[in-house]
């Protein structure tokens, strides 16, 4: 993962794919972590192992503003620190009784991580007036083959009267790349580098839609993504030729 | 991986196969701390080579036949595999539930075993059910001269506590590891008052974390069916398979620290001291824990 820094913020999903009492699973640079929404709204990033027995926390539950481990039952606050164990429900767990969690933010409709520790926020997209996150995709590629694509790709705009006939593209933070048509309307990728073998693009659209046309742009980029995805995969456009890394052992 | 150089886990019996479906002349081309073994029946006698790496037969160790199931090892066992007297007794019936394949550590499966307090969360509504989470006080030693770990008292509600229970009771559990990977719990009879019915875990650690479980249950119970028994056994054992697939890291940590435990973790704190005491290494978290983990 040649481009890829510890000290980054990722993005490693859409706010809005993630509701209240979620659990998932986020891989990025080889190391796993869990994150979760609180029934308040709040998302957490942790690593994804119980302080006790080793469980993956991705099975657990939501329960109201904890999140409870699937093999014990085990509560734990939004701080991380244990707040109930149900075996001993009388006893106050101690204070290092506390789960590890990574720095967690969001902003411009995606939800961001680190697994290092970064100097400043997530990267400021505020200077799109409109910004709509469409859908992620997960992609059978390492994170620098599918940079290099993004950097070359094409899209059809959503709301150009006539097809967009230049593109140019830019990276406006490490791990964001802005593809734009002359035409004005553009698409933000962000790349999530899970391991030397599998990236996951989070797409984000700047066409001016609201309301009811927002699902018609989801699905109009889904195509876009869906095809992006094929070419990468297949190394359809052939200006790059990384030697990709072996497949990684099961762990 | 080849085969281990951990002469703790070597010189031990284990089970590798259920005699039933190793008939006369059948073979088992399977696996034993990271060796490949045939095993296979000479008659009424079983026998193990390890495999060479042209996959026919080298080196010939000792088996026999225990419990149902045919015991190995590889190396010079000090003793012989636990003694269960209950087998000796009448009305009750053996049942095999064959060899279910577990990615995980052989000492996280026997942990799990030992393990009380995740009835209510991975067997909801037939080992255990939330509101009735708290694990009450129980006894657990190491006893001499067998060296074996004992866990007694072990007192726990269950909605359905076994294939033959109506309704909820309160069960009774007795625990006991005989050695690293091998361990049998005694268990209120639903049926017969005053009776312990036995499940038990022979567990073949394969690699340091793959592993064959073979589970038998050795019942008072004339009205469930075969089929019936062996569904509810499968049926918790593959509950607690997906956890065991998912705990990291993989191998267990011996040293006091790298996992938080509580009270009821008890009988699992002395099964770590008692493993580092042993000297086992296979099958333990040897290595940096953010490495794996982080």
């Amino acid at each position: 993962m040649e481009n890829a820094s510890k000290d980054t913020w990722y993005a490693i999903g859409g706010s809005s794919s993630l509701y209240p009492g979620d659990v998932q699973p986020v891989h990025l640079l080889r190391v796993e972590r869990v994150v979760w929404r609180d029934g308040t709204g709040k998302s957490h990033v942790w690593h994804n192992r119980c302080i006790h027995r080793g469980m993956r926390l991705q099975y657990g539950f939501v329960d109201g503003d904890r999140l409870a481990c699937r093999y014990h039952g085990w509560r734990f606050a939004g701080d991380g620190k244990c707040a109930y164990i149900p075996a001993h429900p009388d006893m106050t767990p101690p204070d290092d009784f506390c789960v590890s969690s990574s720095p967690a933010a969001e902003a411009a409709g995606l939800i961001w991580t680190t697994i290092g520790s970064p100097a400043g926020p997530p990267p400021d997209l505020s200077e799109f007036s409109t910004l709509t996150f469409c859908r992620s995709i997960a992609i059978n590629c390492a994170p620098a083959v599918v940079e290099a694509h993004a950097t070359a790709t094409q899209f059809a705009p959503f709301a150009a009267a006539t097809p967009a006939t230049s593109f140019s593209s830019r990276h406006p933070a490490p791990g964001v790349i802005v593809v734009e048509a002359d035409s004005g309307e553009a698409l933000v990728l962000a790349v999530q580098p899970a391991s030397n073998v599998k990236t996951h693009l989070h797409i984000l659209s700047t066409a001016p839609v609201a309301g009811a046309d927002i699902p018609v742009l989801r699905r109009h980029v889904s195509a876009w993504a869906r095809q992006f995805r094929w070419r990468v995969e297949n190394r359809v456009d052939q200006a790059h030729t990384e030697t990709e890394t072996a497949r990684e052992p099961r762990r | 991986m080849t085969k281990t150089t951990d002469i703790v886990a070597l010189n031990d019996w284990q089970a590798v196969g259920n005699v039933d479906e190793i008939m006369s002349g059948k073979r088992r081309n399977t696996r034993l701390l990271g060796q490949d073994i045939i095993v296979e029946m000479d008659g009424e006698h079983p026998r193990m080579f390890e495999a060479n790496a042209d996959g026919g037969m080298g080196t010939e160790h000792p088996a026999q036949i225990r419990y149902g199931h045919i015991w190995v090892t590889l190396g010079t066992p000090a003793k012989p595999p636990l003694d269960m007297p209950e087998f000796k007794e009448d009305g009750r019936r053996l049942v095999s539930c064959g060899a279910v394949t577990v990615r995980a550590s052989a000492l996280r499966i026997v942990e799990n075993f030992l393990d009380i307090s995740h009835f209510p969360y991975v067997h909801t509504g037939i080992l255990g059910e939330e509101p009735i989470t708290e694990v009450t006080d129980y006894k657990f030693e190491v006893r001499q001269p067998d060296d074996e770990i004992w866990a007694t008292d072990c007192n726990f509600f269950q909605p359905q506590a076994a294939a033959s229970a109506e309704g909820g009771q309160v069960s009774e559990y007795k625990y006991r590891v005989s050695s690293p990977f091998v361990t049998v719990l005694y268990k209120t009879c639903p049926v017969v008052e005053g009776a312990w019915d036995l499940v038990g875990i022979f567990v073949q650690p394969c690699d340091e974390g793959v592993c064959d479980v073979h589970t038998f249950m050795l019942v008072f119970d004339d009205a469930s069916s075969y089929t019936d028994l062996v569904h509810f056994q499968h049926e918790i054992f593959m509950q607690d398979r997906s956890i065991l697939e998912n705990q990291r890291p993989t191998g267990l940590p011996l040293s006091p620290g790298h996992e938080s435990a509580i009270k009821a973790d008890g009988s699992s704190m002395l099964y770590r001291r008692w493993l580092r005491q042993k000297g086992l290494t296979f099958g333990t978290f040897q290595g940096d824990e953010d490495s794996e983990a982080a």
